[in-house]
């Protein structure tokens, strides 16, 4: 059938395209850091960022999605920086940090730090921070500080922060939302001390505008207690569809686009003007389901299912091999990522019914599944679904919108397992926490099989790094010795900028940084 | 006069009991849908207790009489409310975004009587030829063409493979008039063919039964020339009902919209209406609601008035 | 969501001005079927429809729901006539099974539409009064409302899935149809009432049976074809918005939705369905025409 001219590929590129060879997507996996930099920085330009949502707030408080944090960090700096490959902490708002016991965390401050209003930063605006982390409303972080019991400015410039229960994970939060500092004067200042729309931070660019759903305008902060950042502001315009911020960098009238899918990298790929990135990421594919009642109660059946998946299959097809097809929660490489378990379940579909049939499901077993009714969504669901159905595992699949699926399976335990994406938290210990603990919402059944509560606590009590990397090893093997969950595979941080851009890092938590970022004019 | 102030007055008369009964019907809809919007606003930090916060902050766990009358109340005092997910104040969000919405629109409608009256005259005058014939059958497909698929197609011909037009965005008219018109060219294109079909057909055949009536042929009979009767008479005529079903389309214009906003990627009150519905942010969708209703009803008395100076009898039956 | 004809809405909307009386039809199916070649082609067109729809698990090239992770999005061959999409399911033989869902969607969401809107039109239009008044305000208030909208927020609802969405639509067909059943209810209730002054007798049962419904039903019956096509364009469209037909089943609007995903990387997959769907609703259109030009005994027959 005829169509179009000069757009479609010819049948063996895309062919190998599709098929996920590895010339697509070894080359593609590095960090953009690493590849050659020989320009000097220029400073100077707007640099104009396409991102398909529209933030939830811009208060890090009561904002609430990943993608929230496109245009946070250019306005807040945490307390703790961090390397955007491997997630190290680094210095930042805090000089220094030290758990001077296990369950108190000192933290030393940056002095002659100014917020965007003028105030100065110090222990005092700290101390009123975290309490609003705690206390505020509005606050949705609570369960990122859930352990901090008393937070005491001990210096002008020190804070000392008392806690429950020891956390190693803290820090690691303290790098994320709950650490991005936010003027005290400005949320004195706001009607019910709602900043969502207003924010003043520290950060090197300060805030100018937010058009809902359009526009959030940046420009750069003189006054910023570190390097002056090289751009002059950024513009980040929101446009909901993919294709069309992806389009936009190819149009000339972006300079960079964020959080794009695998098919808009798939059609950069054609234009030899612009820069397709695909990064590993802490995003993953996986179902949340419910072991306490139902099919999915027996051990067996679980590992049934993760057996029956062919993952590189799914990366292939859903990812177009540019995510990793493997079933740990972390991408390979990761500091807490055990590469001996990352292929736990390789795809074997005889071992899968083999299970079944110990499980007492010789003739197969039906799994009542929610999924999202997005077309991303409707396709990975069908993909899996035949191949679970050739173990005989059928999927009964009922889509709705996120609100209600989630009410269903998570508050009114209707179903056995939901297909989502999570992930994305600063450290490992959050991770396993949000999805395995007991009280955890994603965990619909509520319970802890016997073992968890002793690693997880394990986890949180380890300081030292070797140890503590051990420990998630353990929790890794438990996790899916278990069967805990459906992991499918690990997503990409996907972006498409052009050559123009320099030194820009999307990063495994996709929280962009633009403070070096810089123009080429 | 009378007759038009009299019918002004009762249309506006009827406004109210109207945007009650529509606004009511769309809450208890969005308000019955099974969600919680309190986990969508908690995202990624939902913890059960997080939501249950949530909540009693929002006032969810009132009964939905309540809830609406809440709402009602504070439409009165011109409060709209907020969106739950996006904290902006819901009469920001229309004023924002109903701009790119009415655009699209207008400029179908201009475009689809641009082409669409001309052809129908066209076809009516030269009736049974094959012109005639195949402006009939070009009208049929306009009103059977999915418009988002037309929509597709023109951004794969004429804008993807032959750059002439940018493929999907709009620019707000009030900051650069002539960008919004070319962003907003290909969605209304894809917008206007229904009008063009429905105005081709109506007003050829509300020509073709003018001039064909008695009155035409008297006139004509006395020697006025055809132009003459088309020009004063037969189009006077049917200038009525080019109207009336000019006005009826803006309803379903703003229907097709909602997936073509989708399509072209417009931040309009479309495309915010449906995502809004699905994940139950009451607050945006009833203010949508609301002022849909109203721009409706308005422009259909505005209908109403033109056709009623144009001919009084009408006045007299609406 | 297109319109349905719009001749008969201004007619509901302004006093009628004259009463459409009895058609005869004495013009013989085969004698209709020789004056209109646009209607019987699309009078055969449908049936080849139905045929498909039927007869899809036997005739299509391959199973619908077969995946073929190897062969995604392929162009057309001999292999695959129309061919694959984005799982490497075979497009022609999809398509074939979607034929099923297209009719089905269309002809439920019009029956609900009929069901409840003509027995509601004849009713206030026969009893008239507050209760025509109340019911009309009623009615002007869903139709004030855009009607994809109104049937987004009905689908969500009910809940997702191809069913829901086409009772969604049904409800919003339904004020149109009773509005246009009450203009025409009141056009024959009037014409009646002159007959029953002279002796006519019997009871309001047997009146609105016997003689409203059968003289005031037939704009509607070319109202409802019409609405066919427009009902199968509203399920292309929810099916767009993710609402409609779900997986693993293939409908036409479903098949739209998941190509447009992949527009830039293979159009190619846009035509298929796209074309079936307009042909379709040309088809109804074309019939619903002839239909209406059949019934209306003031056009002259050629």
């Amino acid at each position: 059938m005829r169509n179009g001219s000069g757009r479609m590929l010819p049948n063996i590129t895309r062919r190998a395209m599709l098929a996920g060879t590895a010339a697509l997507g070894g080359s593609l996996l590095l960090p953009a850091q690493v590849r050659a930099q020989a320009a000097q920085p220029v400073k100077g330009g707007t640099l104009r960022v396409a991102m398909p949502f529209n933030p939830a707030a811009l208060d890090p408080l009561t904002g609430r999605n990943n993608p929230d944090f496109n245009s946070l960090f250019a306005i807040y700096d945490a307390l703790m920086d961090f390397d955007p490959n491997t997630l190290e902490l680094k210095p930042g708002l805090a000089k220094s940090w030290e758990f001077t016991d296990p369950t108190t965390l000192v933290l030393e401050l940056v002095e002659g730090v100014e917020f965007h209003d003028g105030e100065p930063f110090n222990a005092e605006a700290v101390v009123f921070h975290l309490d609003r982390c705690t206390s505020y409303a509005r606050s949705n972080v609570k369960s990122d500080v859930a352990s901090i019991d008393k937070v005491e400015a001990t210096g002008p410039y020190q804070v000392s922060i008392k806690l429950k229960n020891p956390d190693a994970s803290l820090p690691a939060a303290l790098s994320d939302r709950a650490g991005c500092i936010v003027s005290p004067k400005s949320v004195k200042e706001a009607a019910d001390g709602n900043v969502d729309r207003n924010p003043v931070g520290t950060g090197p660019f300060k805030f100018v505008e937010w058009r809902d759903n359009d526009l959030i305008k940046v420009e750069r902060n003189t006054n910023y207690w570190g390097d002056e950042p090289y751009l002059d502001a950024i513009e980040f315009r929101i446009i909901n569809e993919l294709n069309t911020a992806s389009r936009a960098v190819t149009a000339g009238q972006a300079d960079l686009a964020l959080n794009l899918a695998a098919q808009q990298i798939a059609v950069a790929r054609r234009d030899s003007n612009v820069v397709p990135e695909a990064a590993p990421s802490l995003i993953y594919y996986t179902s949340f389901l419910n072991y306490k009642d139902g099919p999915l109660a027996d051990v067996k059946v679980r590992q049934a299912m993760n057996w029956a998946l062919n993952r590189e299959d799914l990366n292939r097809v859903l990812m177009l091999g540019l995510g990793q097809g493997h079933c740990s929660m972390f991408p390979t490489g990761f500091w807490a990522n055990d590469p001996e378990t990352e292929n736990y379940y390789t795809h074997d579909l005889d071992r899968a019914k083999k299970l079944l049939a110990e499980a007492g499901h010789p003739n197969g077993v039906e799994i009542e599944t929610w999924t999202w009714p997005d077309q991303a969504a409707v396709q990975r669901q069908e993909v899996i679904s035949s191949q679970l159905a050739q173990a005989g595992i059928r999927l009964k699949v009922t889509p709705a919108p996120p609100a209600q699926a989630m009410q269903n399976f998570l508050t009114d335990k209707k179903g056995h397992q939901l297909l989502s994406p999570t992930g994305g938290l600063p450290d490992p210990s959050i991770t396993y926490d949000r999805q395995f603990s007991g009280n955890a919402y994603r965990n619909a059944g509520g319970i802890e099989l016997p073992g968890f509560r002793e690693l997880m606590d394990a986890s949180l009590s380890t300081f030292d790094q070797e140890s503590r990397k051990k420990v998630m090893y353990d929790l890794q093997r438990f996790v899916l010795e278990n069967a805990l969950h459906l992991p499918q595979y690990l997503s990409a941080g996907m972006t498409v900028r052009t050559p123009k851009v320099h030194e820009f890092v999307f990063g495994l938590l996709n929280r962009p940084k633009f403070h070096k970022v810089w123009l080429e004019a | 006069m009378h007759g038009i102030a009299g019918m002004i007055a009762r249309r506006l008369g009827q406004l109210v009991p109207v945007a009650i009964v529509a606004t009511f019907v769309v809450f208890s809809l969005v308000f019955l849908m099974p969600g919680d919007p309190a986990i969508i606003i908690a995202g990624e930090y939902a913890t059960p207790e997080r939501i249950a916060e949530i909540r009693h902050l929002h006032g969810f766990d009132q009964p939905m009489l309540i809830q609406y009358v809440n709402w009602l109340w504070k439409v009165l005092h011109f409060d709209l409310g907020t969106s739950l997910y996006s904290s902006e104040e819901v009469a920001r969000l229309i004023v924002d975004r109903l701009p790119h919405t009415i655009l699209l629109v207008v400029y179908a409608l201009i475009l689809g009587a641009a082409v669409g009256i001309p052809l129908g005259i066209l076809a009516a005058t030269e009736q049974g030829s094959t012109l005639d014939k195949i402006i009939t059958t070009t009208a049929s497909l306009g009103v059977a063409i999915p418009n988002f698929w037309l929509g597709i197609i023109l951004v794969t011909f004429f804008a993807l493979t032959w750059r002439i037009f940018p493929a999907t965005g709009a620019t707000p008219f009030w900051q650069d008039p002539v960008e919004a018109i070319y962003y907003a060219t290909l969605p209304a294109i894809a917008l206007s063919t229904g009008v063009v079909a429905v105005l081709a057909r109506q007003v050829r055949s509300a020509l073709l039964e003018v001039l064909g009536s008695q009155y035409i042929r008297t006139l004509r009979a006395k020697g006025l020339s055809s132009g003459a009767i088309l020009w004063k008479h037969g189009l006077r005529n049917v200038a009525a009902t080019m109207l009336t079903i000019t006005g009826l389309q803006v309803n379903r214009l703003f229907s097709s919209a909602v997936i073509l906003e989708a399509v072209f990627a417009v931040p309009g009150v479309g495309s915010l209406i449906s995502y809004s519905a699905l994940n139950k942010d009451i607050p945006v969708v009833q203010g949508i609601a609301l002022m849909l209703v109203i721009m409706v009803i308005l422009t259909n008395l505005l209908v109403d008035v033109l056709n009623a100076i144009l001919d009084p009898r009408v006045a007299a039956s609406t | 969501m297109t319109d349905t004809d719009v001749t008969t809405i201004p007619a509901a909307r302004t006093a009628p001005t004259r009463a459409a009386p009895p058609a005869p039809a004495r013009f013989g199916f085969w004698a209709w079927m020789r004056s209109d070649k646009r209607a019987a082609v699309s009078l055969a067109y449908l049936l080849l429809l139905v045929a498909t729809a039927i007869l899809a698990p036997y005739v299509a090239p391959y199973p619908p729901n077969e995946q073929n992770l190897l062969d995604l999005l392929m162009p057309p061959s001999e292999a695959h006539w129309l061919g694959t999409d984005d799982l490497g399911r075979d497009t022609l033989s999809r398509l074939m099974h979607g034929s099923y869902n297209a009719l089905y969607a269309a002809f439920l969401a019009v029956g609900i539409g009929v069901t409840i809107g003509v027995p509601v039109g004849v009713f206030i239009g026969f009893v008239g009064g507050w209760v025509d008044e109340l019911i009309s305000r009623v009615i002007d208030g869903i139709l004030a409302f855009p009607p994809l909208v109104l049937a987004v927020a009905v689908t969500g609802a009910l809940g997702i899935g191809l069913t829901n969405a086409m009772i969604a639509v049904g409800f919003a067909f339904a004020p149109v149809i009773a509005r246009t059943m009450r203009a025409q209810t009141l056009v024959v209730k009037n014409a009646l009432y002159v007959e029953a002054a002279q002796g006519f007798g019997g009871s309001r049962a047997h009146l609105i049976v016997r003689h409203i419904l059968p003289n005031a039903i037939q704009p509607v019956i070319v109202e409802v074809t019409l609405m066919l096509a427009v009902a199968l364009l509203a399920e292309a469209g929810l099916s767009f918005l993710s609402l409609g037909v779900q997986p693993p089943e293939s409908s036409w609007g479903g098949m739209l939705a998941r190509a447009y995903h992949y527009v830039e990387v293979a159009p190619a997959q846009m035509f298929a369905p796209g074309l079936a769907i307009l042909f379709t609703a040309l088809a109804f259109n074309a019939l619903g025409e002839s239909i209406r030009v059949l019934l209306d005994p003031t056009i002259k027959r050629r």
